[in-house]
């Protein structure tokens, strides 16, 4: 029985040909724009995921209080963290490790010309050092990586070797000599590229070096903390703050630090991108809807046209239910196609797109249309456009049958 | 060309299809409207970054240290006296200031905030002149005052940065040490600026004096060529940090051309947003045709014997496009109607939130372009079917039913 209602719903939209073209058209651009945007918005959101490199679960940050987002950790803070502080943090039980980093600008010369990027520091430790590249998950392009006693030496993100990325006019390589903030160095390694801005321009050295090179004293910027288990994370998190409570000498709620998980700023991050991913959604399925007005329409003339067609229908036999039903599948076919033509080209424009962006800001995302998501876009498509044939299908069966052969 | 019987009969036309009509004018409104709000929240975004262009802007230059952070961040560049000393040398700059910048804590009644703090030297007045920063209440900084503080507009506000408003003479803790507020400037519009802490550069030498020195220096320049005075300005900066020439840790750039970043930034938002947009509208126009090809073929009769009566190819044609432009005025006009409505409710909400500085701005060019643009695109989409009804047989025509 259905299957007549679809090879009948498929006769007539093959008879009005280019209407029919027409009518589909409209829910095609529309489908295809949504699916496109989201394939591209989890493109992009994949993209931005890997700026923060998590490597492992079980890791807590500790940062001094201040003005956040204008810079890397420690830039904004009003009463940097000291290594005090990390050591102490050092000596929580459910602690493995604490590592004090600092993250300064610094200035690299090389070829007469000058780069602008900033230093992170490898602790001068070599138990340390083994959890921080555990934590941060580096990969080497070429040369080795910076453990205890290794000074004087360099490891430089991917984008920094890359002389049309570097701004110094060449590339640089394992064993080039550089200057940084007056000192000189040597480049020791280089890390693979990760797609992530701060790891990809990053220079990392030994913490002494640093210290020697800006002189800050004993302040910290950033104390990394490896948890012993994932299951002691919450308990470690009210530990550190109880115990940089005491050291700064805070009250409860007026804390000029924080503790998080990398997560959890990963979390933040990614609401604010599913919500622009929402709004840009929400006016593309505007477009779904105007295209779902055009099968109305489509659907109302057809019902005009087809009076004598269904009076003769009626008069034969046909019950109110059965005609309501063809006008509504073939309203829901209308949709379908135009769905499913939408979907192919919008897969299209996600993988193309995504192809573009990676070239862009060389990340390496993966469009991700799932199954799942092609799946019931096709099945709403079909919804859509049989509600949009509702209207149309209840006058088409509320013809009388006298009036209409009549006609 | 286009005749009172012609405009009568196509309207008459839409009218009697009332339904069709009423559909086709839905899905192009609904598009339009979009636009409206969008360009018109754009347009009042522009506005917005151009109101920091001040009357007293315009000859302004800006000298930053480069970094991986925002000025008063980022301690490792600082500008210092020399730096100050060798750019007021610089042929074509006729003033400049240098301006400390830092973050920190104010505590008031036992809330803490970080902020940032600016000390400047008040015996120049180049950053008001640059941030059009005008005393609201009590009096500006004198020079060498210290233990005094003048405050962004904000701090007057209950709930922007404390929970009960700063009111004048009140003290304020900065990083714990005692400051006495003088003064409140006027706000700026920028939640940044309005929430700025002032002083003297004294006192903020007294207060940080590890600082390694200017986080920004304002100059004012002659004005007839301001690309070369840049240039003089880069060259006399390397000269006194002793750099050669690509080893720039500083950049300069006049204050418009930083402005004009930030705009094409917005031109960027805008557009993709309008692309969006547009789609919907192309959906439409494709309706539209539709539409106008379903009258055709409805009307075949009609236009038989309108042409048998001696009614010509352009006349038909004139006819069929005509109706189709009128679909799309009407639906611009209602478009924009809605739109502005829309775009009223959302303003009043955007204000109820505190982003007060989202604010749409409307011209006469918005209205009319948007109407126009409904009109072209209802005339675009009614060509095909237009030149398909002029070239309707009228002996095929007048047989067919």
């Amino acid at each position: 029985m259905i299957k007549d209602y679809f090879a009948l719903a498929l006769k007539n939209l093959k008879k009005r040909g280019i209407r029919s073209w027409l009518t589909l058209i409209g829910i095609l651009i529309g489908v295809a724009a949504v699916i496109s945007l989201i394939s591209l918005g989890n493109g992009l959101k994949a993209a931005v995921n890997s700026q923060f490199n998590i490597g492992s679960t079980e890791v807590l940050t500790v940062q001094a209080g201040g003005i956040s987002g204008y810079g890397p950790p420690g830039s904004g803070a009003v009463k940097p963290l000291t290594e005090d502080d990390a050591r102490a943090i050092g000596k929580i039980s459910s602690v493995q490790v604490s590592i004090a980093r600092e993250v300064r600008s610094v200035k690299l010369i090389y070829n007469n010309k000058a780069a602008f990027t900033y230093a992170a520091t490898v602790p001068d430790n070599l138990q340390q050092d083994n959890y921080l590249y555990k934590i941060a998950d580096l990969k080497m392009q070429s040369g080795k990586l910076i453990y205890q006693g290794d000074r004087g030496v360099i490891v430089i993100g991917s984008n920094l070797a890359d002389s049309t990325k570097n701004q110094l006019g060449r590339d640089l390589k394992v064993g080039d000599k550089v200057q940084i903030n007056g000192g000189d160095f040597k480049v020791q390694g280089i890390l693979e590229k990760q797609g992530s801005f701060i790891v990809d321009n990053a220079i990392l050295m030994n913490e002494k070096d640093l210290q020697e090179l800006l002189g800050y004293g004993d302040q910290v910027d950033i104390i990394e903390v490896k948890v012993a288990d994932e299951s002691l994370m919450n308990q470690t998190q009210n530990a550190i703050e109880n115990l940089m409570r005491q050291r700064r000498d805070v009250k409860a709620g007026q804390e000029d630090f924080q503790v998080t998980t990398p997560q959890a700023s990963l979390n933040s991050v990614n609401q604010i991108l599913f919500g622009i991913q929402i709004f840009i959604i929400i006016i593309a399925s505007i477009s779904i809807f105007v295209g779902a007005i055009g099968i109305t329409n489509t659907m109302m003339t057809s019902v005009m046209e087809r009076k004598r067609e269904i009076g003769i229908m009626k008069s034969i036999g046909a019950r109110n239910d059965q005609i309501f039903y063809q006008f509504f599948i073939e309203a829901g076919l209308l949709g379908l196609i135009g769905g499913v033509l939408g979907i192919i080209l919008g897969t299209g424009i996600g993988y193309v797109g995504t192809a573009a962006l990676n070239a862009f800001i060389g990340s390496s995302a993966q469009p991700q249309i799932s199954f799942f998501l092609l799946f019931f876009t096709a099945l709403g498509s079909f919804t859509i456009g049989s509600a949009a044939g509702i209207i149309p299908a209840i006058r088409a069966s509320h013809e009388r049958p006298v009036e209409d052969i009549r006609a | 060309m286009i005749s009172k019987e012609v405009m009568k009969y196509s309207l008459e036309n839409l009218k009697k299809k009332k339904m069709r009509s009423l559909l086709t004018i839905i899905s192009i409104f609904i598009g339009i409207a979009t636009i409206f709000i969008f360009v018109s929240f754009g347009l009042g975004l522009y506005s917005y970054i151009n109101s920091f262009v001040t009357g007293t802007s315009a000859d302004k230059i800006i000298i930053q240290p480069k970094g991986m952070s925002a000025p008063g961040l980022d301690a490792g560049f600082a500008l210092t006296e020399k730096d100050l000393t060798a750019i007021e040398r610089t042929s074509g700059v006729q003033a400049a200031t240098g301006i400390y910048m830092k973050v920190v804590q104010v505590e008031y009644k036992n809330t803490n905030k970080y902020v940032f703090v600016g000390g400047f030297d008040p015996r120049s007045n180049l950053m008001e002149e640059l941030s059009g920063l005008k005393i609201y209440s009590g009096r500006q900084l004198q020079s060498n005052e210290k233990g005094d503080v003048v405050l962004g507009y904000n701090y007057m506000t209950d709930n922007k940065i404390f929970p009960n408003g700063v009111s004048l003479n009140e003290e304020i803790k900065i990083n714990g040490e005692k400051a006495k507020v003088i003064g409140f400037y006027q706000p700026v519009g920028n939640p940044q600026d309005d929430s700025n802490v002032y002083m003297t550069d004294d006192f903020f030498r007294e207060l940080y004096p590890n600082s390694t020195g200017y986080s920004e220096i304002i100059a004012s320049v002659d004005t007839s060529n301001i690309p070369q005075v840049v240039q003089n300005v880069e060259k006399s900066l390397l000269k006194s940090r002793n750099l050669a020439k690509g080893q720039e840790d500083f950049f300069v750039a006049s204050f418009e051309d930083l402005l004009k970043t930030y705009a094409s930034a917005l031109d960027i938002v805008v557009g993709f947003i309008i692309l969006i947009a547009l789609i919907s509208v192309l959906v439409s126009a494709i309706n539209t045709s539709n539409t106008m090809i379903t009258s055709v073929i409805e009307r075949t009769r009609e236009i038989g014997v309108l042409k048998s009566i001696g009614a010509r190819n352009s006349e038909i044609f004139t006819l069929f496009l005509f109706e189709s432009s009128a679909l799309g005025m009407i639906a611009g006009t209602i478009g924009v109607l809605i739109g502005f409505a829309l775009t009223e409710l959302a303003k009043a909400i955007l204000m109820n939130l505190g982003l007060g500085f989202l604010q749409p701005n409307y011209s006469f060019w918005l209205f009319a372009g948007c109407i126009l643009f409904a009109t072209m695109t209802g005339a675009v989409s009614g060509v095909i079917p237009a030149i398909h009804a002029s070239k309707i047989s009228p002996v095929r025509a007048l047989r067919y039913e």
